[in-house]
């Protein structure tokens, strides 16, 4: 299996940096099939779901409905959805649109009730870093707001240069992310790929092996 | 005294119902990274294929979908081809060709001529480098299950290099991947509409310059909006934001007055 | 106007929440579960099964049949014993996931993104920008690089300004995340209470 690994790997790492004819068409034909394969790994998505609902109603953790409803609900759209499609008007349409989508949606809304009391409850000025990060959210939370861009446009005078807001969010909330925070996210953003690259080479080399077990 | 979590519920929904119902808007000023987006995708000429990828759950819809609608009309106005997709998320199919069908129908668009609503297909990363290989061997047909040999499509477009820009409305870390494998792989030029959380993360892929252009939550969709003179969800909810964005300000201040005059105690 | 009722139903029910635990909720999220799930496998039986494996054999494209073969070793991880098989197509994927993984990434989030901080800038504004940025990125990699060794003046100095930076940059995020959530509950009171009044 390491070699499977190993050799893969190092074949992919040399196409991307010479360019050999063979090595191009491998990775096509490795590309072609990591599509098929990848398919059936749905297998395991589905039985983690499966097996944590049938688990619920053998050990009788909670109320036999709730296990059930998720059973039926996902076999239904599966079943229904094969036999008569996906498309308009169908039965999986009208429960995506009536139901899937105005539902999720609603769940992640209940983040912006529990957003505004963290902020009544959390966010202390108790030192100089929070002070700061406060600072900074609130010219984030005003200058993409049209009240920022409102209170630009008043104090807003004529200079030699031309014109120049005095109290302008929007501007100062385009520098804070243009500059200090590109700064910041460039260095997460090396930190995280040079994490990318050597776990793929641990993987590559056999280091990392917790997919094994 | 400590202000008790059902009131600041109360008065958030109420301060966002109230803008809505009344239909109060407000002007906003288009920003940097939405007028480089706009001015980027009115450099497409008539007849170019745009790609568009959609990345994201119907979950984070209230950000994205303006942005959808609002670039299918920019598009669609400048006679733009649009190639729609969602190869990253299996769970937008359905709502994407809502939006492109509806967007074409204004424009008096035809599918499978004018646009072209592929779908979903597995393998991810996979498919995303195969789309630069050989087009088909990712999608063969439709979302509608059309065969795309039969379509103009097929003669035009042999690799995804072939489209003049690609454009991925996403929730979550594809714009990274597209980048990754699309734009530095292949060298399709790259703009992209997310999610104001994610936005911050993109600042510097837009600030280096591979990516063209950026529209931001959904203040980024109500300057669009704004630059494309229609109006939509996104100018819409500026108001209610405008209220909300007070609310927890004031949230904040209130919390640490608390906390100041609770430790002088 | 039935199913928009169902779903205003279904909505509160969603709500709810928000006062307390409820079996109401409970029952909704369930549903919820099966039918995302639901959709997604059908899309993925519908769109990649049987798009990109059993179309192509009736086709008679026998090209799919060896990875075919290695995909279906993922049913062994259904039966215990079985199990290790399912090991050989994930070190397929992985391996060759891997290898295409590392020049692109390197390309795309580092080299490119060095590039930019050494791209040519006029004016002074732009400069003191630059070097804004700079600092930043250098200070808040030194925070983390030398985490452990902070001796000298210049190190507690150098991380702290890395901290100040940081704090910024999770400012932003945080104002952004307070518009974005926002923006969720606007779009949800919009699209569904509102039709009711």
């Amino acid at each position: 299996m390491l070699i499977i690994v190993l050799i893969g790997g190092i074949l992919m790492i040399a196409q991307y940096f010479l360019n050999i004819p063979f090595l191009n068409s491998l990775y096509k034909k490795i590309l072609d099939w990591s599509i098929v394969i990848s398919i059936f790994a749905l297998v395991i998505a589905i039985r983690s779901l499966l097996a944590r609902q049938f688990k619920a109603i053998r050990e009788r953790t909670e109320h036999i409905v709730l296990p059930l409803t998720t059973i039926v609900s996902f076999s239904a759209v599966v079943i229904i959805g094969l036999i008569w499609g996906v498309g308009e008007g169908g039965f999986v349409d009208t429960v995506y649109k009536k139901f899937l989508v105005p539902m999720q949606a609603a769940i992640f809304s209940l983040l912006a009730f529990y957003i505004a009391s963290a902020s009544y409850r959390a966010f202390r000025a108790k030192n100089f870093s929070s002070i700061v990060l406060l600072a900074a959210a609130s010219i984030v939370i005003i200058g993409r707001i049209p009240l920022g861009d409102a209170l630009a446009d008043m104090t807003t005078v004529t200079l030699k240069s031309g014109p120049f807001a005095l109290i302008d969010f929007p501007r100062w909330a385009e520098w804070i992310l243009n500059v200090p925070n590109v700064g910041i996210k460039r260095a997460f953003a090396f930190g995280i790929t040079i994490g990318i690259v050597f776990t793929s080479l641990k993987v590559i080399f056999g280091i990392e092996r917790g997919y094994l077990k | 005294m400590k202000i008790k979590r059902q009131y600041i519920y109360a008065v958030l929904f109420i301060s966002v119902v109230i803008p809505l119902a009344t239909g109060l808007t407000f002007k906003v000023r288009p920003g940097p990274p939405v007028k480089k987006f706009y001015s980027a995708v009115n450099g497409l000429n008539e007849g170019d294929y745009a790609a568009v990828t959609l990345s994201y759950d119907p979950s984070t819809k209230a950000e994205l979908n303006p942005m959808v609608i609002a670039l299918c009309g920019h598009l669609f106005s400048r006679d733009v081809k649009i190639i729609m997709m969602n190869p990253l998320n299996n769970s937008i199919g359905n709502l994407g060709y809502e939006l492109i069908t509806r967007a074409a129908s204004l424009y008096g668009k035809k599918e499978n001529d004018d646009y072209y609503f592929l779908g979903y297909v597995p393998g991810e990363k996979s498919a995303l480098q195969n789309m630069g290989e050989d087009f088909y061997s990712v999608y063969s047909k439709t979302f509608m299950k059309a065969e795309l040999k039969d379509l103009p499509l097929y003669r035009d477009i042999k690799t995804i290099a072939d489209a003049k820009m690609l454009i991925d409305i996403s929730d979550g870390n594809s714009t990274v991947d597209l980048l990754t494998y699309v734009n530095t792989k292949y060298g399709v030029p790259m703009a992209a509409g997310t999610t104001a959380i994610m936005a911050g993360e993109y600042y510097t892929y837009l600030n280096s310059g591979q990516l063209l252009g950026m529209l931001g939550g959904l203040r980024g969709a109500a300057e669009y909006e704004t630059m494309l003179g229609v109006n939509g969800k996104g100018r819409r909810g500026m108001a209610a934001q405008t209220f909300a964005h007070i609310l927890v300000l004031l949230l904040v201040l209130a919390g640490n007055i608390e906390y100041f005059s609770g430790r002088r105690k | 106007m039935i199913l928009d009722l169902i779903t205003l139903a279904l909505i509160i029910c969603i709500f709810s929440f928000l006062f307390k635990d409820n079996p109401f909720f409970k029952f909704t999220e369930r549903l919820l579960v099966g039918v995302s799930a639901g959709y997604g496998f059908l899309i993925i039986i519908r769109d990649g099964f049987l798009a990109k494996f059993v179309d192509p054999l009736r086709t008679g494209d026998l090209s799919v049949i060896i990875p075919g073969l290695l995909g279906l070793m993922f049913v062994f991880t259904l039966f215990r014993r079985t199990a290790f098989l399912a090991k050989y197509p994930l070190a397929f994927l992985l391996g060759t996931g891997a290898g295409m993984e590392i020049g692109p990434r390197i390309e795309t989030s580092i080299i490119k993104q060095i590039s930019a901080m050494g791209s040519h800038v006029s004016g002074p504004v732009e400069i003191i920008n630059r070097t804004v940025l700079f600092i930043s990125a250098l200070s808040s990699l030194y925070y983390f690089l030398f985490a452990v060794r902070k001796n000298t003046k210049f190190d507690r100095f150098f991380a702290g300004t890395g901290i100040v930076f940081m704090m910024i940059a999770f400012g932003a995020t945080f104002g952004y995340t307070v518009m974005s959530r926002i923006s969720l509950l606007i779009d949800i009171i919009d699209s569904v209470v509102l039709r009711f009044f």
